[in-house]
């Protein structure tokens, strides 16, 4: 599912004098793909997500999300059918649960929007096995989860609508190192294997590496850069100048051919880094060796 | 002089034990990190220390007993920062809001001004002085957090995941400034979070997992346990397992916590 942003302006306060959180917004963000909205604080991101998923409509221009037209006019399609195709997980999700159990939690919406659907437990199974969870979790308290485990809960009560497009705010947020692992491959399986669109809003631009496909950067309510990851995290220079936190894989790279001339390449991780290095190092090595035999 | 004493605490949660016999002693005009996973029992010691939770132990801060009849003069000198600063605002604007508790203390309204814009400039506040803070970014809304618990101007600062929401920029800039806080005003800081790079600006780094001191120990020498960390979950600092990994190579002989010297290290 498609998002396309048309000229979008936006502001909180909806007078002359009002503040624009987003400014003419233009961005187009294809299926089927991770896609990531970073930006410094204040930037315009939670704006954004907020106007993808019709909480906000735009004061100016239009957004389309697939076949929805979101304009600040009348919308003449169902509501329901929208949310149905869009989900939206918050940031700190798991603070609004509220059922004694997991899978009363996840059914949740299955009940209102669909109350005489006879299939919502064999969803409900569904859907845990997509987030990596297996059907013991069922009977427990949604409470007595350990973080990861909770936010992975969370995500399965969206995707038991079965929406088309994920959209999540700061989803690894709070979370310790293996939860974050953890949840970076659930998402990455949910664009391949269920061919899901994700967007995800953040500032953890270390964990966005390592799964985005695309990225839209945004300063002061605009956009300053899209494309893909590795030609956006390239241009350290406008990024550091707009305060746009940098990959820190892409910063050592970075530092390495500044200080020594030695362009590695695209690196994808911490693993693929440190090989980089020590292949570069083994090679200069022999090169001496070589050198001096000569 | 030790400002933060903690004397075998015992506390439970039903029959679950989170603290079973434990010990810490924080030194006046320091800055320790407290770390550890989640469910680590990281909140309930903010709980504690802040006397939201009630306990039979030996708890004192400022050599005050953490018990009720001594809490008020306690939480005069002793700022919180939660992690959801959505919990705590009760004004319409930030302004009102920096100027709530002090207002509440009767303090003369030119003085409150003035204390306003010390924080604000330091915090980096000025633009947001007339927004709602209901309708600010996260990291905005932390950022705000923080500048209430300086109006008081605390001689501990107590901070549990405060600066989560913020991002790696403007949070390394919040933490030289907290740095300079610490060291000029003599103010001890003890910070509760999971992300260790929050750490490496402290004096002292305690890491918990299920209510015991798993390491405590100084920067950089801290990290040599940095296996410990990662095997319970603990994501290292960047520099840190860049510096691990280099050294498994021998490429370096050290961990070291600036990026720049340590590639450079690797091609001395």
């Amino acid at each position: 599912m498609e998002v396309i942003f048309r000229n979008v302006s936006f502001s909180y306060n909806d007078t002359p004098t009002g503040k624009l959180a987003l400014n003419n917004v233009s961005v187009f963000l294809e299926s089927n793909l991770i896609h990531g909205i970073i930006g410094p604080i204040g930037s315009g991101k939670s704006t954004m997500l907020e106007l993808m998923n019709g909480i906000t409509l735009p004061s100016k221009g239009e957004v389309l999300v697939g076949e929805y037209e979101l304009t600040n006019k009348k919308s003449n399609f169902n509501f329901n059918d929208f949310r149905y195709d869009v989900g939206l997980v918050y940031q700190f999700p798991e603070k609004q649960f509220f059922c004694s159990t997991v899978g009363e939690e996840i059914a949740f919406s299955q009940k209102i929007f669909d109350p005489k659907n006879r299939n919502i437990k064999n969803k409900v199974k569904k859907v845990l096995k997509m987030v990596g969870l297996d059907e013991t979790y069922i009977k427990r308290s949604p409470f007595e989860l350990n973080g990861g485990e909770k936010r992975r809960v969370a995500i399965a009560s969206v995707l038991i609508s079965n929406p088309k497009l994920l959209i999540l705010d700061e989803p690894t947020i709070g979370l310790d190192c293996n939860s974050k692992k953890r949840l970076m491959r659930l998402l990455k399986g949910l664009k391949t294997k269920y061919l899901k669109t994700i967007i995800i809003v953040t500032h953890d631009v270390d964990m966005l590496y390592e799964i985005v496909d695309d990225i839209v950067v945004l300063s002061d309510g605009k956009v300053i850069k899209t494309g893909n990851k590795i030609e956006v995290f390239n241009d350290i220079k406008l990024l550091d100048e707009k305060r746009v936190p940098v990959p820190n894989v892409v910063r050592t790279c970075n530092i390495i051919k500044d200080n020594f001339g030695i362009d590695l390449g695209y690196v994808e991780n911490m693993n693929s880094l440190v090989r980089k290095i020590t292949n570069v190092i083994n090679e200069q090595k022999k090169m001496v060796v070589v050198n001096n035999e000569k | 002089m030790d400002i933060i004493e903690i004397n075998n605490l015992m506390f439970r949660y039903g029959n679950k034990f989170i603290y079973d016999d434990f010990s810490l002693k924080i030194k006046r005009g320091t800055w320790v990190t407290i770390a550890g996973p989640n469910g680590a029992g990281k909140t309930t010691l903010v709980k504690v220390l802040a006397g939201l939770a009630k306990n039979y132990s030996d708890v004192t801060i400022m050599g005050k007993k953490v018990i009720k009849k001594n809490l008020y003069e306690i939480r005069k000198e002793v700022g919180f920062v939660f992690d959801n600063p959505d919990n705590f605002f009760a004004c319409e604007t930030v302004e009102d809001e920096l100027a709530f508790s002090l207002e509440n203390m009767a303090v003369q309204p030119s003085t409150i001004k003035k204390k306003i814009k010390e924080v604000s400039e330091l915090l980096n506040l000025e633009s947001l002085l007339k927004e709602n803070p209901y309708s600010l970014s996260g990291g905005e809304k932390q950022k705000v957090a923080l500048g209430c618990a300086l109006m008081l101007e605390p001689r501990i600062l107590i901070l549990d995941e405060a600066l989560m929401m913020i991002d790696i920029n403007e949070r390394e800039k919040l933490l030289k400034v907290l740095k300079e806080y610490n060291r000029k005003k003599r103010v001890t800081i003890v910070s509760f979070t999971h992300n260790l790079d929050e750490s490496i600006y402290s004096d002292r780094l305690v890491v918990l997992n299920n209510g015991k001191i798993l390491v405590d120990g100084s920067f950089p020498r801290v990290f040599d346990e940095e296996r410990v960390m990662r095997k319970i979950g603990l994501e290292v600092p960047f520099t840190v397992e860049l510096s691990q990994k280099l050294r498994v190579y021998g490429l370096v002989d050290d961990i070291c916590l600036d990026l720049e010297r340590l590639v450079n290290n690797v091609w001395k």
